[in-house]
């Protein structure tokens, strides 16, 4: 009897302990329009300096993974620690289409901008004075566009573009064989109308669905470097890898006079830094191989300069 | 010390114990109790139920004034067991054994010392040292037998103890037994060797179809039951049947039997046998042989088992 | 309590329990790696002379997930071999009678089984994930794997195979059968992961530990934090239940 016991109190600690872990990992804030899920890891108790880590494109979430796709990186989970382990308190969080039900109705670039500018608030309104943005890929424009609104001390662009999507969307189709089948679409996205022919891409490639369309639109209206040129009273650091098959070196030249340029010697898109061709995709998928551990440093010395 | 009553144990469809009482009251000097039955007779199923190892249908087993739980295993204070073919840890020395056998409800220390006294009562002193897979099967009896007594029980059940034993193996168990009979055990002893029973045992019980049919003194059994049985050898050994008839037409008989030309007569009366001697002599039969046949415990066990008339 | 915990690393030393067990583990912990590293020279000729290195992950990471793999697939089996009789040979050789009469405590007995092999598995299972580490990093050039990361390995392959071990345990004292204990344990070893995928339910069962195992990395992710917690429960629960079960099986 006493055995059956233990075993009804053991199922029961199980559940609460499995809640427990849950409910501490991720906790919500509620903005007016989504709630979001989000991680805060505290360096030390009384830290007034933070960097908010925002994703790249796509349903990723607050450790840099795609979300419903095999295999993970743990690109944000990675320096997060980093960071943490240099002193810093971390902000990352769940990008609101992880749940795809928060942009059905508003499949808006726009919204990403939204939901950080609200985040930078609401970390004010916790108290930190010194609020730095890293944005990672696409995550590198929204923090951008999101120190335009609200300001922070720093950003910090992670393989970011400094060329509109439009163009290096174009670039990328070009060298798969895709250019003029491409061009079509990005053009009639580009005075705002919807392409609505068939399209000779296949969807796995790149998805020009309605949805994405509308997506790509209003992405597409914002210039990288001419949103970082616009911050004026805030501190850039821009690094790209050296091996990144999505975003050339060259692309962190362009932001050449706006801030500290540092270039990941072997790191790629999702800055591991990787010893052969192989493992540079295999890395998208495999946390062991880990970030680049100059990737933290330099933010370090960024922050304190 | 044992009380069996109404008994009932099935094994699927099969009845195995049908009833069974036995009633065995505390002595306070030793005593060896035989078990006695055939192969299938219920004496394993007995004492796995004695020892609070087995569940059994309805009735009622009160053992060393415990009552055994017909539901569920019982623990019965003061009592050791050996199971027919015991399993011994192998890879344990004798005293490895015998000192993890003690540990288990006594210190180390205290364990040491009643582990090289149950060495030295088993005669094993000398293979202390020795790993219990390398011993012979006397060997492990004995040592299976000393370590029931590790907590120095009252009551000791052993099944069939020296089954499968050499002559010199039986001889070493039946010895230890009767010491340990002298140091006041009381032994519930299952076997279906009857030469082992007559020698060591005190009382007997035997069982037979789930029921206990006979019980007693050796003594008892001996001499009461079986009836008093002559030898009878005549020169005249071609007129044994006749002879014979002429037996059974004195109505005084219930046995004859004509073995290697010699007639045996068993009478109800003990004195009988003088009017058999009188019509031997009357008869002009010339007499070779004429001896008391000295009763054995296997006699008493074929008669049960052969049904006949006690 | 001693008691019992001493005579199951007695059992376990004089039967070469716990030396087939670090065997097992110590030999495929350098054999992989050495195995790898000779990989690319065996299937040369397969590949035409081509250099297959870029293909295959050839490398100390690639090392320690064969072990992994291995350490899943044919340690697991050794260890539910060595150890099947563990509860259900004692009973059906009647080696428990004689100290069941003296009192002994059946509980204790499971207990002490299982804290015993639990502790030797653990440490086994990390001591191997160590040297393959090691190993695999003076025999391969490229990316390493942190010392810490086959730490965690360890530890959850670790509680994987004392998972293995209570359900041996468990159906030891159901069945009495050890062949039957082995071959019911090693089937959820086995199909495990497959189900509890299919139903997107790892993250709550053992086979978690696997997947988590997998990532290689010295962090723990929310996931894997829950395939421990639950694993140890269920752990906990089979023992709860070997301890119902022996109550009241028949020992004789």
């Amino acid at each position: 009897m006493k055995e059956y016991i233990f075993i009804g109190v053991i199922v029961l600690a199980l559940a609460l302990a499995t809640l427990f872990v849950e409910a501490s990992n991720l906790k919500t804030i509620q903005f007016d329009d989504v709630t979001l899920e989000y991680r805060l890891d505290k360096a030390s108790r009384n830290n007034d300096t933070i960097v908010v880590l925002v994703a790249g494109s796509g349903a990723t979430d607050y450790n840099g993974n795609s979300v419903g796709a095999k295999g993970k990186s743990d690109v944000l989970l990675q320096l997060s620690k980093s960071l943490n382990d240099y002193g810093y308190d971390t902000f990352r969080f769940n990008k609101r289409n992880v749940k795809p039900e928060n942009i059905i109705g508003n499949p808006s670039f726009d919204v990403f901008i939204d939901d950080l500018e609200n985040v930078i608030i609401w970390l004010k309104e916790q108290n930190y004075s010194k609020i730095y943005l890293a944005g990672h890929s696409q995550g590198s424009l929204v923090a951008a566009l999101a120190a335009q609104r609200e300001q922070v001390e720093g950003v910090i662009s992670l393989a970011g573009t400094a060329r509109p999507i439009n163009q290096i969307l174009l670039e990328q189709l070009h060298r798969i064989g895709y250019y003029d089948e491409a061009k079509k679409v990005i053009d009639s996205l580009l005075t705002n109308d919807l392409y609505t022919e068939e399209i000779g891409i296949p969807e796995n490639i790149v998805s020009f669905s309605d949805v994405n369309q509308i997506f790509m639109m209003t992405w597409m209206k914002h210039n990288p470097y001419k949103v970082y040129k616009s911050l004026n009273n805030t501190k850039l650091l821009f690094m790209q890898g050296t091996k990144d098959i999505q975003v050339s070196i060259e692309e962190l030249y362009l932001f050449d006079g706006l801030g500290k340029l540092v270039e990941l010697k072997g790191s790629n898109h999702v800055l591991k830094v990787i010893s052969k061709e192989s493992d540079n995709l295999q890395s998208y998928t495999d946390p062991s191989f880990l970030l680049d551990p100059n990737v933290a440093k330099e933010i370090d010395t960024f922050i304190r300069n | 010390m044992i009380q069996i009553t109404n008994l009932v144990k099935s094994f699927g469809n099969h009845q195995v114990l049908k009833n069974l009482s036995i009633n065995i009251t505390n002595n306070k000097s030793g005593l060896i109790y035989g078990f006695l039955g055939k192969n299938g007779a219920g004496k394993t199923t007995t004492m796995n139920i004695l020892v609070g190892l087995s569940r059994f249908d309805s009735g009622e087993c009160v053992v060393n004034g415990t009552k055994i739980n017909n539901k569920r295993r019982t623990f019965i204070e003061s009592i050791g067991y050996l199971p027919e073919s015991p399993g011994l840890h192998n890879y344990m020395t004798a005293y490895e054994y015998l000192h993890y056998l003690c540990n288990l409800f006594m210190d180390s220390t205290t364990a040491s010392v009643r582990a090289e006294e149950l060495l030295d009562l088993s005669g094993l002193s000398s293979s202390r040292d020795r790993k219990i897979g390398g011993f012979s099967r006397g060997m492990k009896q004995r040592l299976g037998i000393v370590g029931t007594l590790a907590h120095n029980p009252k009551l000791i059940f052993l099944d069939e103890p020296t089954s499968a034993l050499d002559p010199e193996g039986r001889y070493q168990v039946l010895a230890l037994l009767e010491k340990l009979k002298d140091q006041g055990k009381v032994i519930f002893l299952s076997t279906h060797l009857l030469d082992d029973v007559e020698r060591i045992c005190d009382r007997v019980g035997i069982l037979d179809d789930g029921r206990l049919v006979k019980e007693g003194s050796i003594e008892d059994l001996l001499n009461n039951e079986v009836g008093h049985t002559y030898n009878i050898e005549i020169k005249e050994s071609n007129q044994l049947e006749r002879l014979a008839k002429e037996i059974e037409a004195m109505q005084k008989t219930n046995k004859i039997t004509i073995k290697n030309s010699k007639l045996q007569v068993t009478f109800n009366d003990e004195n009988d046998y003088k009017s058999l001697l009188n019509h031997l002599l009357t008869n002009n039969y010339t007499l070779v042989d004429f001896s008391k046949h000295k009763t054995k415990l296997e006699d008493v066990f074929l008669s049960i088992y052969r049904g006949e008339k006690q | 309590m001693k008691t019992y915990l001493k005579k199951e690393v007695l059992y376990g030393m004089r039967n070469y329990k716990f030396l087939i067990i670090f065997a097992v583990y110590i030999f495929f912990a350098l054999f992989d790696p050495l195995m790898l590293k000779f990989l690319p020279i065996i299937l040369a000729d397969q590949f035409g002379g081509m250099d297959i290195t870029e293909a295959m992950a050839i490398d100390q990471a690639g090392a320690i997930q064969n072990f992994l793999n291995t350490n899943y697939q044919i340690v697991t089996l050794v260890i539910a071999i060595a150890l099947m009789g563990l509860v259900a040979s004692e009973i059906k050789d009647k080696e428990i009678i004689i100290p069941t009469c003296l009192g002994m405590s059946l509980k204790k007995w499971i207990v002490s089984k299982i804290f015993v092999y639990s502790i030797f598995i653990i440490a086994s299972s990390i001591i191997a994930q160590l040297i393959c580490n090691i190993y695999a990093l003076t025999i391969f050039e490229g990316r390493s794997i942190e010392i810490s990361a086959s730490l965690k390995i360890g530890l959850l392959m670790g509680v994987f195979h004392i998972f293995i071990l209570s359900l041996i345990i468990f159906f030891g004292a159901l069945t009495k059968k050890h062949g039957i204990s082995a071959f019911l344990a090693l089937l959820a070893a086995y199909t495990l992961p497959a189900l509890t995928g299919l139903f997107n339910i790892s993250k709550y069962t053992p086979a978690g530990l696997i997947n988590e195992a997998g990532y290689l990395v010295s962090y723990f992710s929310t996931d894997g934090i829950i395939s421990l917690v639950w694993s140890v429960g269920a752990i906990a629960i089979i023992i709860l239940l070997s301890l119902i079960t022996i109550e009241s099986t028949e020992l004789v």
